[in-house]
């Protein structure tokens, strides 16, 4: 009964478009539900706090440390694009 | 020098949600780590581009999700095949999660196209707005909608929630999350 289902409302993967052809309504509950195990989820790995790994590298952190060092993966260029992606939006599909 | 001291405390401040986002992303807590010590690294080394008064814990996600996006291209490239490197590396994570639904919940998001699941997580977990979402994933507003729309309607799918049927999904579809796993691209 799942299976029909699910395939019939394969969503279609326009995701350049941000008007969704059609998006099945959802109920209030349903969301209610996911958006629990989604909190339940995220706040398992929150409640851990920062572990020791992480508090050592932030107070290992110098002024000196500025822009290079780090920037290893960064195939030259834009300072500004940090994360070294030069687009963001409107992916192609991946 | 005091002078970044309430940077590194704001970073520090971040940490426990940035690796929420990475694990949820990545779906590996080794591979979640890396991501966050990168993002950290790169927040501080890039600090002075950080406009003072805007959001630095929303500043720093989106640093983070954009080396995940760049990483997760990268693999894509090198594992150019169809039956879902994602899922593959996506082992099974430490005792500390040992919530079954939560490890059920887990497998589920993995299944879903990295855009829709980022979009989830920042509206549904980490609390962001949909503008902030925007923001964070270099989109727009309704996009981000969208993404939140499908992801949330793949995910009753998958986990099958129907009226009364509770949370736990049956047998067929853990073998859809185990083994079916070109959903990812479907």
């Amino acid at each position: 009964m799942n299976n029909t289902k699910a395939s019939r409302q394969n969503a279609p993967m326009d995701e350049k478009n941000p008007v969704p052809k059609r998006v099945p309504k959802l109920g209030p509950d349903i969301k209610a539900k996911i958006g629990t195990q989604l909190r339940a989820m995220y706040g398992e790995v929150v409640a851990q706090g920062v572990p020791e790994r992480f508090k050592a590298i932030l107070e290992g952190l110098t002024d000196e440390q500025d822009q290079a060092p780090v920037d290893r993966e960064a195939k030259g260029g834009d300072p500004a694009n940090i994360a070294g992606e030069p687009e963001i939006g409107g992916n192609p599909k991946i | 020098m005091n002078a970044h001291k309430p940077i590194r405390e704001v970073m520090l401040a971040a940490v426990p949600s940035l690796r929420a986002f990475a694990i949820s992303l990545c779906g590996n807590v080794d591979r979640a780590d890396d991501l966050v010590q990168e993002t950290l690294l790169r927040a501080w080394a890039n600090r002075k581009s950080f406009e003072p008064g805007t959001n630095m814990s929303a500043w720093l996600f989106t640093i983070l999700r954009n080396l995940f996006r760049s990483e997760y291209r990268k693999r894509r490239r090198e594992v150019e095949d169809s039956d879902g490197s994602y899922a593959e590396s996506l082992v099974s994570l430490p005792e500390q999660s040992s919530h079954l639904e939560v490890e059920e919940f887990r497998k589920a998001l993995s299944v879903l196209p990295p855009e829709q699941r980022e979009a989830l997580i920042l509206v549904g977990a980490s609390g962001y707005s949909y503008e902030e979402a925007a923001h964070i994933c270099g989109c727009a507003i309704g996009t981000i909608k969208s993404r939140v729309n499908r992801a949330r309607g793949r995910l009753a799918e998958i986990l099958s929630i129907e009226g009364a049927n509770d949370f736990g999904p049956d047998v067929e579809t853990r073998a859809v999350v185990n083994s079916d796993t070109t959903l990812v691209r479907s």
